[in-house]
């Protein structure tokens, strides 16, 4: 497969990425921090923010989902490289205690275990990904996300039979 | 070893078979390749020629449990990863003996506490030497294995039936020394849930359509224009589905107009 990347020194290219960010979108914020370009969209609206990056704007590259529990709140942000040297923060929260978004393994596929991962450490459940299974902790006989303000480390609790 | 004694044969000597077995495993110990932390680094250190474990016999580290006899757990056993070593150390044949390396292996050490860390090896396997360290030197896992050596020619081994030691027996039943929990079945989610556990309340599945059983594991990126095909082959194909229902409702009302008609005739007869 012809990889081409994105044309343009950096502060062209990060411009243009928030002009098509802002143009296509009802962002919350956006704006530019050194190379990289912040954007902050509504829940609903991050699956297409990320298919305008790869489709529209030809950055190829997810690095990493990041989750952080804000207590009755989460807080993802999704990081795209163009490879380049530009960077783009995807930023979102989603309200309430057990979150749902959309899942983007159809835009980028490498948000599979990604998204795994997420729902593994924090529970973030995304609807419409192929196979949300736990990635790091075993299936059964666990059923905490370790990663939560709300888990308390217990050992007895955790390891309910084994120790 | 043995009693050398003045025969009329040379090189000949008199020993019982437990000192000849003994002195045969002591000296060609093959550790498995097994590594799961920073006291692998070690074990390695300890196996390349600075240390060179091939002067004790035990430098061959086989990579498959088949061939193996000691199995040296070097590092953090988390407790997804205690399934695999219980497998392991069940594939090794006898005899066979495990050492616990460094502070993680023996009790959890630093990681004591945490959610995800088993508090010690031998809560699922029967561990021999214990060389503490966090990581041991290689000199201590030397040391170690000279221990292992010591405690094998002490050993009575030969012609004495000794006790299996298998985690889990054929029949399911659970050896002594491995806790509540039962490890058989487990990756292939056959094993019985543990009373008091509240099930989780986050639990979330999600509807899988339009896409094949052997493919739901990864299905990767689907290119917009095979997307757009198998959405109108899935249209057309619900379309004549509906057709179809539609036919053998029609034909299930002809049938019925039928019999009626079929049995008024009847009932007039009668």
């Amino acid at each position: 497969m012809a990889v081409t990347l994105p044309e343009g020194n950096l502060e062209d290219r990060l411009k243009r990425y928030l002009d098509g960010f802002s143009g296509r979108h009802g962002l919350r914020e956006s704006e530019i921090i050194g190379n990289a370009v912040r954007v902050v969209a509504a829940p609903g609206d991050v699956p297409a923010v990320l298919a305008t990056a790869k489709e529209a704007l030809g950055i190829l590259h997810l690095s990493f989902i990041t989750v952080v529990d804000r207590v009755g709140s989460f807080e993802l942000t999704y990081e795209l490289m163009d490879l380049r040297g530009a960077r783009v923060m995807v930023k979102t929260v989603i309200e309430g205690e057990e979150p749902v978004i959309g899942s983007v393994t159809g835009i980028y596929p490498t948000a599979n275990w990604h998204e795994r991962e997420a729902y593994d450490m924090f529970g973030v459940a995304f609807a419409g990904h192929p196979d949300l299974r736990r990635l790091y902790m075993w299936q059964d006989h666990f059923d905490h996300h370790p990663l939560l303000k709300s888990f308390e480390i217990s050992t007895r609790r955790t390891f309910e039979g084994l120790r | 070893m043995g009693v050398m004694q003045k025969f009329n044969e040379p090189n000949m000597i008199t020993t019982s078979t437990d000192k000849l077995f003994n002195w045969a495993r002591k000296n060609s110990l093959w550790p498995l390749q097994f590594g799961l932390a920073c006291c692998a680094i070690e074990m390695m250190s300890t196996g390349m020629a600075h240390n060179d474990l091939d002067r004790f016999g035990a430098g061959f580290f086989t990579a498959s449990p088949r061939q193996a006899d000691v199995m040296i757990v070097s590092g953090t056993v988390s407790t997804k990863m205690a399934e695999r070593m219980t497998r392991l150390y069940e594939q090794m044949p006898d005899p066979k003996w495990v050492i616990a390396m460094g502070a993680c292996a023996i009790s959890g050490g630093p990681f004591l506490d945490g959610y995800s860390v088993l508090m010690g090896a031998d809560r699922v396997i029967p561990v021999d030497v214990y060389v503490p360290g966090c990581p041991p030197r290689p000199e201590a896992l030397i040391f170690g294995i000279m221990t292992l050596q010591k405690k094998i020619e002490r050993d009575q081994q030969v012609g004495i039936e000794k006790q299996r030691p298998a985690l889990v027996n054929e029949d399911g039943s659970i050896n002594e020394y491995l806790p509540e929990r039962e490890y058989a079945g487990i990756s292939e989610g056959k094993a019985p849930r543990l009373e008091g556990i509240r099930p989780l309340k986050r639990t979330y599945v999600f509807e899988r359509e339009g896409m094949p059983p052997a493919s739901q594991t990864d299905v990767g990126w689907v290119p917009p224009e095979v997307q757009k095909k198998l959405k109108e082959e899935e249209k057309a194909r619900k379309a004549a589905e509906k057709e179809a229902a539609a036919k053998d409702a029609e034909k299930t009302e002809s049938a019925n107009g039928k019999a009626d008609g079929e049995a008024k005739p009847d009932g007039e007869q009668a």
